[in-house]
């Protein structure tokens, strides 16, 4: 890992940086929306789920985007995508990013259902429930991305 | 022994983040529950804490890297500028009592404490004069 560090080309740098800046920022936005996904299940608040689901549309899509980006950018400039047998934490950062979208898009989904019913009758239905925990296992999700990334496991 | 410590350096990080995602949220003028902010105030003193001592420890453990070094010496004091003024949002919206717009000040302050951060993050992937 040192040695990897210390002669890194310097067009690595730009992808590495906003690849760790994209992660770093989807971690703090999926924290922020599964924070905001739990106290608008708990108090059946319709304000609480308004921000759950701008959480989700504001940070979370575009840091992901940026952190996918950015991904494919990096993972060519290293020579990986010409790698036929890609090692373990490769595999886990890419299935990491695209499931973890699936469980974005159908937190967002869930919530904003969530959030149509509770502006039509004033009181959020179960589906709210729905995108807590999906977005709380996109957080262990990331959480075992940002283990693979560091580790290199394989 | 070095990716373990890179592992907890970049979840310290991640904290940090979670934390500065929130306090911008609120400084942009989010109205967020107080019960949410106080929550993620821990994140910001553990993330701090954890950034510091992880990446001290990656300096030392590292052949190549030395805690002298210009860029080591540059994170710390980037590290010193987002820690003064990191944590004065949550401060000024529980004096608030939940409410918004934070204070003109304090909103300038929190975005020092961003800038600063991004300039870590830029730090520990450029590495000048190394």
């Amino acid at each position: 890992m040192s040695v990897l560090a210390a002669i890194r080309p310097n067009e690595w740098e730009l992808p590495l940086f906003i690849h760790v800046l994209g992660a770093l920022a989807l971690i703090g936005a999926v924290v922020l929306a599964t924070a905001m996904l739990f106290t608008a299940w708990r108090d059946a608040s319709t304000a609480n789920l308004r921000l759950a689901v701008r959480t989700l549309t504001l940070g979370v899509i575009p840091a992901w985007v940026v952190l996918r980006g950015s991904a494919e950018w990096i993972a060519d400039k290293e020579g990986w995508n010409d790698v036929d047998d890609p090692p373990d934490w490769i595999d886990i950062g890419y299935m990491a990013g695209d499931v973890g979208f699936l469980l974005i898009l159908l937190s967002t989904l869930f919530g904003w259902l969530a959030l149509r019913k509770a502006r039509a009758d004033g009181s959020p239905s179960g589906t709210v429930r729905a995108a807590s925990i999906l977005i709380a296992v996109l957080l262990v999700l990331n959480l075992v991305a940002l283990w693979a990334m560091t580790t290199k496991p394989g | 022994m070095t990716d373990a410590l890179l592992f907890f350096h970049l979840l310290s990080a991640a904290s940090l983040f979670a934390a500065l995602v929130c306090f911008s949220a609120v400084a942009l003028g989010a109205r967020l529950p107080l019960g949410v902010v106080r929550t993620l105030l821990p994140f910001w003193h553990v993330g701090l804490v954890g950034v510091f001592l992880f990446g001290l420890a990656l300096a030392i453990d590292i052949d190549d890297y030395d805690p002298w070094d210009v860029w080591v010496l540059i994170a710390i004091g980037l590290w010193l500028a987002a820690g003064a003024t990191g944590d004065k949002v949550p401060a000024a919206y529980k004096e608030n009592g939940g409410q918004v717009p934070i204070p003109q000040a304090v909103a300038r302050t929190h975005w020092i404490s961003v800038v600063a951060v991004l300039l870590l993050l830029a730090d520990m992937v450029w590495k000048p004069w190394v």
